[in-house]
């Protein structure tokens, strides 16, 4: 079984306790609007192309990747086995012994890779390694309850909690979203909220009172707010997809704003997402 | 946690250090006038003599000085940050340098002022060296091939023609313990049971009177500070400057005689040591090792006796920074870019553990780390022994300057260096008594011979470039070592081995005669004090460099490893795996400097095979076949002290070349692992500038894949952080279990530069404001703003880990 992997990072410091190897996954069934990583969006491998690089050396250019004297293009993700991702995860167990790290798989979103999911974290508890798994919430209830049973921690987005809104936003309403999040906690998972915080999208007072009641009632005790950043804007353009600024939106509440919220709610609150 | 600033409070050390930083760097003549005479008046004695007199006249009649506040006195030379000239070991740079400039303040970097007045004069005892110098009697006996290759810069050992060897931890526990007196009364004793009838009696004899000499001289020359102390006293306008000045005096009066009662004492009688070795020779990283062991029984008694308090304590060792930080060597302009930036490489090394594995951290380790992260200066250059068994406090401790972004203390790993030695065969509790030297390389202090690391270079990128020109250096158009082909003629990868492994013998080979070259000639130029201070040199009768020490194991350094690695693993994929592009096509790139459409083509294939520093195997594996290579060829070899006494009398392996990187690549043409011509090659151990792609934490898991245990030399590992990292407390907790896991990693050494890019080239706009930025260039700190702008663009085009 063969999984396209856009990244690998090591030593990561973010998304998750201590020193972390993310996988990033190709595929995802959402088109948020900030999308942070378009390039992980199609379940397919795409080519970056990047103009500034480029130095129109041809006007036949092939276009491939291959020749390329410039590097102006390069291919999106990588083809590679369970064997050779857990490999990769791996090379980092003495980092994830001394800071209380492992692995994150991350995406795109890890429910449309269930299969490859489940076996690498399968193997990664086989390995003792801590998993943690970065998703939507999007997908087949069934499978995220499988690898629930070899997951160490959710980082669980709520991007809104009005459906109809979050279908504006990300191309899918929250209905199915929400119901996962009841079976994860069902089965006593445990599950850190994220929410990522887009100006003029879901910072308004009434949605941060539903979030808390939400986690509320289900007796999520944690919420990581991921303020809005725009760093994604040339992987938009090497991808000649349009980038969606929402730096200069009007925003309602900032993050310090909701933290306080929400703290008054007796959740805890981590601006910025490092455990 | 709240982020510690450790600010500097302390008014008369903030008044020493603005003095200390605000002078700029000039020469003086002094020690080259009265060592000259010295020389002189006693020509035709035993060379022993002549130096000592040489230096007795020095210490008797150079200007001295007592500063302001000073609470430890001595200088080295007429101010503050004033290099003196050591005419004995070279004067052909002094000459060429003052025709061609006028004078030493108009290099690019590492830049000295001459005052007008004393030119004529020096350039009048440069004529009496003329001839017999240190470097006049190497090139007079130099072979061709070693003159050829040092020309190519395939090797370079310049800097051991050109000034003594430096690079040694005398035994300050013993000083202390005996006094100046009681080494002379040991000398002593050797003498009376000498048998005048021996075969070798009278070179010992001669040996033994030199040490007196030596140290009858500086006991004169403490002498000389108690009286000019006293005469301060008497003009003094305020009663506590006198009253510190006559202290000051007592203390030297009692230092004439005595060994050492109080702290204060202590450090003022380790200072004169390390000054009075500074001033015999001019070979950098003359190191003070684990001084917070052998200064903690005086530290300890007088807190408990109430003589002092740790306030006043740090105070003290802060004005022994200061000191440290006052001392400057000059060194010819074709040799200053191997170690840019001011560097004297004086070592300062904490913690670490016994051979019981107790931790031996103290309080006086943590007083001299937070003294060194008050005072930001480059020197002393701290090293801190961590292992398994380290204190957390120490630990974090350690972090937490670290995090100021000053790169110090570098860390360096009890795990793995206490094996090491003892694979050499030192001895069980000498290996647990190890301290740095200089920068990463590691000695028994007071029993190790000079440089357990700093001999010759050898360039390891140029000799891969050689290799596949068969012997053609394109740069000066000689030709070396042929092994019969060029790139496109091998007929396949392990063709192109074997000839690599013909060409590093064959370099190898060169770069070991280049130091016996040094050190047979150096045996001319005895240094008497620093020899009485190295076990086992009195008793054998015999300096160190004669073979008095009991461990003499020396390291030359290899440079630019990454981009040997880097380059077989690129031919071996994308030329003879794949088959991309053909030997002959790599090798026209090659020449073009990667120009044109093809050129930039075949670079970015080759750009694209991994890089060493990323934890893959195919390329990791070929780092360590180079190194093989390295450590058999380097196995065949003894140096001059082998069988002389000395435990070893051998080789370590070193990666610790300072900034050599950048002189070493700039002569080298572009390397298949796409780097471009005259650029530098990677430092250290470290990854090539900007390919360690996949974080700190694979460029860690890279180097330890390489023989480590082999490394007595020292491995160097510099890894950048963003400031975030430390800024932020949960960040923080990450960056110190990056510390530890490079503990279980048994990584030698790492050093870390917190800095922002942004800072970095905001300071090369404006040097001025950014005075104060310290960076690691491998190995030991410099003010960023005196290094020259390639070495500044160098640092900058590190890849800055976002771990």
């Amino acid at each position: 079984m063969k999984t396209l992997v856009t990244q690998i990072e090591r030593g990561a410091a973010f998304d998750g306790p201590g020193l972390r190897t993310v996988v990033f996954f190709k595929g995802c069934p959402l088109r948020c609007q900030w999308c942070a990583n378009p390039e992980t969006q199609n379940m397919t491998n795409e080519t970056y192309f990047s103009e500034k690089l480029c130095m129109n050396c041809s006007e036949r250019c092939p276009k491939s990747v291959q020749t390329c004297p410039t590097g102006a293009l390069i291919t999106v993700a990588k083809e590679m086995t369970i064997a050779e991702i857990v490999n990769e995860i791996r090379k980092d167990e003495v980092f994830f012994r001394t800071s209380g790290g492992g692995v994150t798989l991350s995406g795109g979103e890890i429910l449309l890779h269930a299969k490859a999911a489940l076996e690498i974290l399968k193997q990664c508890k086989l390995n003792h390694i801590s998993t943690a798994v970065e998703t939507s919430g999007f997908g087949l209830r069934e499978e995220l309850l499988k690898i629930a049973k070899y997951t160490d921690l959710f980082l669980f987005d709520i991007k809104h909690c009005d459906s109809e809104k979050h279908y504006a936003a990300t191309g899918v309403h929250n209905e199915t979203i929400i119901d996962n999040l009841r079976a994860l906690c069902a089965v006593n998972a445990q599950i850190i909220i994220r929410l990522p915080l887009i100006p003029g999208i879901n910072d308004t007072a009434e949605n941060i009172r539903q979030l808390i009641e939400l986690m509320q009632s289900l007796n999520l005790r944690e919420l990581h707010i991921l303020p809005y950043h725009a760093l994604a804007r040339e992987k938009y353009a090497w991808l000649a997809k349009t980038h969606n600024d929402f730096s200069c939106c009007d925003s309602s509440l900032n993050a310090d704003q909701i933290a306080e919220l929400v703290a008054t709610a007796g959740i805890n609150t981590v601006i910025g997402g490092i455990n | 946690m709240t982020v510690e600033k450790f600010l500097l409070n302390n008014p008369r050390i903030q008044a020493l250090r603005e003095s200390v930083l605000s002078k700029k760097p000039s020469v003086c003549i002094d020690r080259a006038r009265h060592y000259t005479a010295g020389y002189k008046n006693f020509e035709g004695y035993p060379v022993y003599i002549q130096r000592a007199e040489a230096i007795a006249s020095c210490l008797d009649n150079m200007k001295i000085y007592i500063k302001p506040q000073e609470l430890i006195v001595g200088n080295q030379a007429e101010d503050e940050r004033t290099a003196p000239i050591f005419p004995e070991y070279a004067v052909d740079w002094i000459i060429t340098e003052l025709a061609e400039q006028g004078n030493f303040n108009k290099r690019e970097g590492d830049n000295f002022f001459l005052p007008e007045a004393y030119k004529a004069e020096l350039l009048d005892i440069c004529q009496y060296w003329r001839g017999k110098t240190l470097k006049d009697k190497c090139m007079a006996a130099m072979p061709e091939s070693i003159r050829a290759a040092s020309m190519v810069k395939a090797i370079h050992g310049e800097g051991n023609m050109t000034s003594g060897d430096g690079h040694i931890v005398p035994d300050f526990e013993k000083l202390l313990r005996l006094g100046l007196s009681g080494i002379i009364t040991v000398t002593q004793a050797e003498l009376v049971k000498l048998d005048i009838a021996e075969n070798d009696a009278l070179r010992k004899q001669a040996f033994w009177q030199s040490i007196i000499i030596s140290m009858q001289a500086t006991k004169r020359f403490v002498g000389r500070y108690s009286k000019l102390a006293r005469e301060l006293a008497e003009q003094a306008g305020n009663e506590l400057r006198k009253t510190e000045l006559l202290a000051i005096a007592a203390n030297c009066e009692w230092l004439v005689s005595n060994p050492p009662r109080t702290f204060h004492e202590a450090i003022q009688l380790v200072w004169f040591a390390h000054l009075v070795i500074q001033i015999e020779s001019n070979g950098h990283s003359a190191s003070l090792g684990r001084l917070d062991q052998y200064l903690y029984a005086y530290y300890a008694r007088d807190i408990a006796t109430g003589i002092i308090t740790a306030a006043e304590a740090k105070e003290l060792l802060q004005c022994l920074w200061i000191k440290l930080f006052s001392i400057l060597k000059i060194r010819p302009t074709s040799h200053a870019g191997y170690g840019a930036g001011y560097p004297t490489y004086q070592n300062v090394t904490i913690g670490g553990m016994d051979s019981l594995h107790n931790d031996s951290v103290n309080d006086l380790s943590m007083l001299i780390l937070d003294s060194v992260a008050e005072c930001k200066l480059t020197q002393p250059n701290l090293s801190a022994r961590v292992h398994n068994y380290c204190s957390e406090r120490f630990l974090r401790r350690c972090a937490e300057v670290i995090a100021l972004g000053y790169g110090m203390p570098a860390l360096h790993n009890d795990e793995i260096i206490v094996p090491a030695l003892l694979n050499k065969g030192v001895q069980y509790e000498d290996a647990y008594n190890y301290t740095q030297v200089g920068c990463v390389e590691v000695a028994v202090p007071g029993k190790w011979g000079y440089r357990c690391t700093g001999m010759s270079f050898l360039n390891i990128p140029k000799v891969v470039e050689l290799t596949i020109n068969n012997g053609f250096d394109e740069r000066t158009g000689s030709i070396l070592f042929a092994n019969g082909k060029t790139l496109p003629e091998f007929g396949d990868y392990n063709e192109l081995w074997q000839a690599f492994s013909d060409n590093m013998a064959y370099y190898t080979k060169l770069s070991v005669a280049l130091d016996k070259l040094a050190d047979v000639h150096l045996e001319q130029y005895p240094e008497l004090f620093c020899s009485a201070l190295v076990d086992d040199c009195i008793s054998r009768g015999k300096t160190a460099k004669e073979g008095g020490a009991v461990y003499d194991i020396i390291a030359g350094l290899q440079v630019g490893l990454a981009n040997a690695a880097n380059s077989f693993a690129a031919l071996k994929k994308v030329v003879y795996e794949d088959q991309v592009f053909s030997a002959g096509q790599v090798q026209a790139a090659l020449k073009s400097d990667f120009s044109g459409i093809e050129g930039m083509r075949i670079r970015r294939a080759l750009l694209s095979v991994p890089k060493f520093g990323n934890d893959e195997p195919y390329v990791d594996e070929i780092a360590l076949n180079v190194y093989n290579i390295y450590i058999n060829e380097i196995g065949k070899y003894t140096n001059t002290r082998y069988g002389r006494g000395p435990i070893g009398g051998n080789y370590g392996l070193s990666t610790s070349g300072i900034s050599s990187n950048v002189p070493m690549g700039v002569v080298t043409a572009a390397t298949p692992d796409g780097r471009k011509a005259w650029t530098p090659v990677a430092e250290g151990v470290s990854p090539t500038q900007g390919s360690d792609v996949n974080g700190a934490t694979s460029a860690l898991k890279s180097v330890v894949k390489l023989p480590t245990i082999l490394f007595t030399g020292g491995q160097l590992l510099n890894q950048k952080f963003s400031p975030e990292f430390v800024n932020n407390p949960q960040l923080f907790e990450k960056f110190i279990s990056f510390i530890k896991a490079f503990i279980a990693l048994r990584g030698w050494h790492i050093q870390f530069n917190i800095i922002s890019v942004e800072t970095l080239i905001a300071a090369q706009r404006d040097p001025e404001k950014y005075r104060d930025i310290i960076v690691r260039v491998a190995g030991y700190c410099a003010q960023f703003v005196t290094l020259d702008k390639i070495t500044q663009d160098d640092i900058i085009a590190r890849t800055e880990q976002k771990l």
